[in-house]
């Protein structure tokens, strides 16, 4: 089909449409890492002593740690010491309104196609805008706190709240849990911080465009997300980051934790700078995930639509802790050109009567190396234990890779777990079957595509379901021939 | 000989024993066996912290002193040898038969007489073959793959040769059997196996491992298979080692263009058990079919490794392993699947289900694939979870006794492996042998009914 491979090969390779760069004056610290510079941070946000200890005491231990060899990823040695590891745009004064946002920032967004203003009246989300480090714009902010829902900047929390951080930081990711949430431990700028009350059902989704700037930056945010015993929260994170040459790194960590019958739904789209089709440049995307559902009947759900980064190394986890508790994963990761995804999830469950489900969609074009890697565990005690995992794969060309490596640990035995995956490539009937009723190739193939991520997609929220979508048109629509 | 009781560093014990072992070998061999001796000594035993033996220790194996077992001098009258291997021989079923005791072959009590087949032991064929075993020795499994494959090359006592010239289709099977007698002390032993069969030929071959030792006794046995185009081999492995033994088996089978394979693993018996089988699709139009079955007990720990490799277009497998484990029984079930680039219109399916029958029983499973093609259909699915309730409630209403609708079950769960086997005589031998396995496990109490939980019952309502 030369035709329709040229169709293809044309809307494959639209370029990064979000590829633009904000001149912001950067407030950084000189690059490298030592104590100095984590002292530098935590003076710089003056931070309580508690937090400067923790991250002093993850970086010590970092330096004991190497970096880990075992994901199905290939990229070149990463250079600690060649990093700015704090980078804030300048802040000209205290921001209390929209208007006082640097206006190129604002010009950023638009292009984002955020419309910050227009949100905050129309849409019902609130957003926590971070860009590079620090937080310059939060919504909604009122009409939370009158609920009792404390939503904002990580920053933030630590000055306000520091006993809620002091209580839940690093209680699902510990400081010493692996290499790259130790380096965050030790280094991290900001992030978000959310904390639902006992009983309290958020009235709005929260969402927050997480955006990496500033050359040479690596974005370590930290994400935390508490929902007291019967809270419901749903929180949305999107990315797209400015194409730049150099690979950035970018190292963050999110917990969750959800108390008795509190049910907590994360939600992604990542669309980083994924380097251009020769493999050159893109974001490394080595992110820690996890929540606990502490409490009896908490619920977590994860769900992820990962197109972008050039390297893609996240495992969203669930440790169920509380009997009857419940862990999802949804996930449609796509990798086109050079790009690299080692991504999938860890349930363990503990309780008793815990439940997991996992669907995750794989999707491979160009050069690109998808792998899917998880583990379920179920331990002794976690009696009548149920897991259901579905991996699918679906490969355009032949340079590409797919990959299925799920690890499955039963130690009792009225739990069972069940495991499926599939690989196959679009059919050529499938295709043949649309293009006979006038569909054009590349609508043909984004229809199979959609059809296809379904299952995840519809667990998306409603904003993100039609973002994705697009998303996936964009980044693929095709490879086919 | 070293008192079985005194630890010693056993590692470089064993490197220096094969050091000083035959060096009457042809200078190719000797070479081999000092590359092997090498790489042992560079990489030793594997661990828990490397990736394809996370779920395997096998540090209690390393941590015996072994003696490398003379070959038996039959000071026991020949009757005795008999009635010792009896329980194993299958020459009574009318099949071809090599029995190797502590590794040696043994004349007297094998039975292979026919001008097809090219048989004799390896040690033998080294010399008369020696063109052919050095094309064919040690190229289907890697030395550097791990400490045992490197072990058995540096040291191996001997195993037999077959070669199945261009389409000769034997009427009988044939069997090898590896028998250790008990030891005063814990004994290596070594088996080292090559078949090559030529194009069009068809062969049926079980190797089946025994033993009586009442001491750890570790046997560490390779076979490397080459199938010639459109040859046809149907294998089968019986492990019934003795109850404290350790078994390491590696086996490695590669196959030309439109050759078909089908194999099938049982195990049975011993205290510690790793199997890795990897059978490489080398050209286009091959097919293999794997099937495994473990009933485990007690605390043995059975490890399956496979890995499919579809290194060319138009091949097909599929792939079907069951466990049944009962008592504080632990297993392993690693599969891969590979398609390397190119291999199109691949066609790979594999399924490993287990059936966990008491409450300390364990089961890890990894099941994998790896895929470099696009035009390919791969499946693999994976199950692990107790007998049916429902299907155990329904024989119970029809009057059957707790403890027989478990029989049945796994009975059923079982022949569902062994109905794929193709060789009639094989099958109902492994049935009968199966049968009795079940008997022994350690059935659980009848599941409780279960009360549905509050989150259950408000789904229910939503």
């Amino acid at each position: 089909m030369p035709t329709n491979t040229q169709t293809i090969e044309n809307i494959a390779n639209q370029g990064y449409r979000w590829g633009f760069v904000t001149d912001v004056d950067a407030d950084a610290v000189p690059k490298g890492l030592n104590e100095d510079i984590i002292r530098e941070i935590s003076r710089r946000k003056n931070e309580p002593e508690f937090m400067l200890q923790w991250r002093l005491k993850a970086y010590r231990h970092w330096l004991t740690m190497t970096e880990p060899k075992w994901p199905h990823v290939h990229y070149p040695p990463i250079d600690y010491q060649n990093i700015i590891y704090y980078s804030a745009p300048k802040p000209k004064k205290k921001l209390a309104s929209l208007e006082q946002v640097d206006p190129e920032l604002l010009k950023t967004y638009e292009k984002l196609g955020i419309p910050l203003e227009e949100q905050k009246l129309l849409s019902g989300v609130a957003v926590d805008a971070v860009f590079d480090s620090v937080s310059v714009a939060t919504t909604f902010k009122e009409k939370l706190a009158e609920m009792g829902v404390i939503f904002g900047s990580f920053s933030e929390a630590v000055q306000k709240h520091p006993e809620l951080v002091h209580r839940y930081l690093g209680s699902v990711v510990p400081y010493s849990d692996n290499f790259f949430a130790t380096l965050n431990s030790a280094v991290f700028s900001d992030g978000s911080f959310c904390f639902v009350p006992k009983g309290v059902h958020c009235p709005m989704e929260l969402s927050t465009y997480f955006r990496i700037n500033a050359r040479d930056t690596g974005q370590f945010e930290r994400t935390l997300i508490v929902a007291e015993e019967g809270a419901y929260v749903s929180y949305l994170e999107g990315c797209t980051a400015p194409q730049r040459d150099e690979n950035q790194l970018h190292a963050a960590v999110v917990e969750l934790v959800a108390l008795a019958g509190a049910q907590i739904k994360y939600s992604t789209v990542q669309n980083w700078y994924p380097g251009d089709q020769n493999g050159v440049g893109g974001i490394y995307n080595f992110v820690t995930k996890r929540g606990k559902c502490l409490g009896v009947r908490a619920r977590i759900s994860w769900t992820q639509v990962e197109t972008g980064s050039a390297i893609t190394w996240k495992y969203p986890s669930v440790l169920l802790q509380g009997d009857d508790s419940v862990g999802e994963f949804y996930s449609v990761a796509l990798t086109n050109h050079h790009q690299q995804a080692d991504t999938g999830t860890k349930m363990i469950h503990i309780g008793r009567n815990t439940r997991s489900t996992i669907v995750s969609k794989g999707i491979s074009a160009g050069h690109g190396q998808n792998t899917y890697r998880g583990l379920v565990k179920m331990l002794k005690g976690a009696t009548n234990a149920r897991n259901y995992t579905q991996c699918d794969s679906l490969l355009l060309g032949s340079e590409c890779g797919a990959h299925t490596f799920p690890y499955i640990e039963i130690h009792n035995t009225s739990s069972r777990a069940e495991h499926e995956a599939s690989t196959s490539k679009i059919g050529e009937d499938q295709l043949f079957y649309c293009k006979q009723r006038g569909i054009t190739v590349e609508n043909a193939v984004n229809m199979i595509i959609n059809g296809f991520c379904k299952e995840v997609f519809k667990e998306l929220p409603m904003e993100f379901a039609v973002e994705a979508q697009k998303l996936l048109g964009v980044s693929l629509e095709g490879s086919v021939g | 000989m070293i008192e079985p009781t005194t630890m010693i560093s056993t590692k470089a014990e064993l490197a220096d024993r094969l050091a000083a072992g035959p060096s009457s070998t042809p200078a190719w061999l000797a070479e081999l066996r000092r590359e092997a001796l090498d790489q042992f000594r560079a990489i030793g035993w594997p661990n828990l912290r490397q990736e394809e033996w996370r779920w395997t220790n096998v540090a209690p194996l390393t941590k015996v002193a072994y003696r490398i077992p003379a070959p038996p001098d039959l000071g026991l009258p020949l009757e005795e040898w008999r009635e010792q291997i009896a329980p194993y021989s299958l020459r009574l079923r009318g099949w071809r038969e090599l029995v190797f005791v502590n590794g040696t072959l043994i004349p007297q009590l094998s039975e292979w007489a026919g001008p097809d087949l090219r048989i004799s032991a390896l040690s033998a064929a080294v010399d008369s073959q020696s063109a052919l075993i050095r094309r064919h020795l040690a190229r289907g499994v890697a030395l550097a793959q791990d400490g045992f494959t490197a072990l058995n090359t540096a040291g191996f006592q001997d195993g037999a040769f077959i070669h199945v010239p261009a389409g000769l289709q034997p009427d009988r099977p044939l069997h090898l059997l590896f028998f250790t007698p008990d030891h005063p002390g814990p004994v290596l032993v070594q088996p080292r196996n090559l078949v090559v069969v030529d194009a069009g030929a068809k062969v049926v071959l079980a190797h089946s491992y025994a033993g009586a030792s009442r001491q750890p006794a570790l046997t560490n046995a390779v076979l490397e298979m080459v199938l010639g185009a459109a040859a046809q081999v149907e294998l089968i492995q019986l492990q019934r080692e003795a109850a404290a033994a350790f078994h390491v088996s590696n086996t490695a089978v590669q196959l030309e263009r439109q050759a078909a394979f089908q194999s099938l693993t049982v195990n049975l018996g011993g205290a510690l058990v790793r199997h890795n089988l990897q059978v490489r699709l080398k050209q286009p139009g091959g097919q293999a079919t794997l099937l495994g079955l473990s009933v485990q007990t007690g605390r043995q720990h059975v490890d399956n490794h496979t890995l499919l490799d579809h290194a060319s277009e138009q091949c097909r497998s599929s792939e079907l392993y069951k466990s049944l484990l009962g008592g504080r029984a632990e297993g392993v079930f690693k599969g891969k699947i590979l398609v390397r680039s190119g291999a199109q219109k691949t066609d790979a399916k594999q399924t490993s289900r287990t059936i966990l029958l008491s409450e300390d029983a364990v089961m890890n499973a990894q099941p994998q694939l790896e895929i470099y093609a696009d035009d390919v259909k791969c499946t693999h699915g994976s199950t692990i979870g107790p007998l049916d309730e429902e299907q155990l409630f329904y024989l119970r209403c029809r009057g059957i006794s707790v403890a027989a609708a478990q029989r049945l079950l796994t009975y059923a769960f079982a022949g569902d492996v062994l109905n794929r086997l193709r060789h009639e005589g094989m099958r109902q031998y492994l049935e009968t042998l199966v049968r009795g396995a079940l008997k022994g496990l350690s059935l659980v109490e009848p599941p409780v009914e279960r009360k549905p939980t509050r989150e259950e019952k408000s789904t229910e309502n939503s």
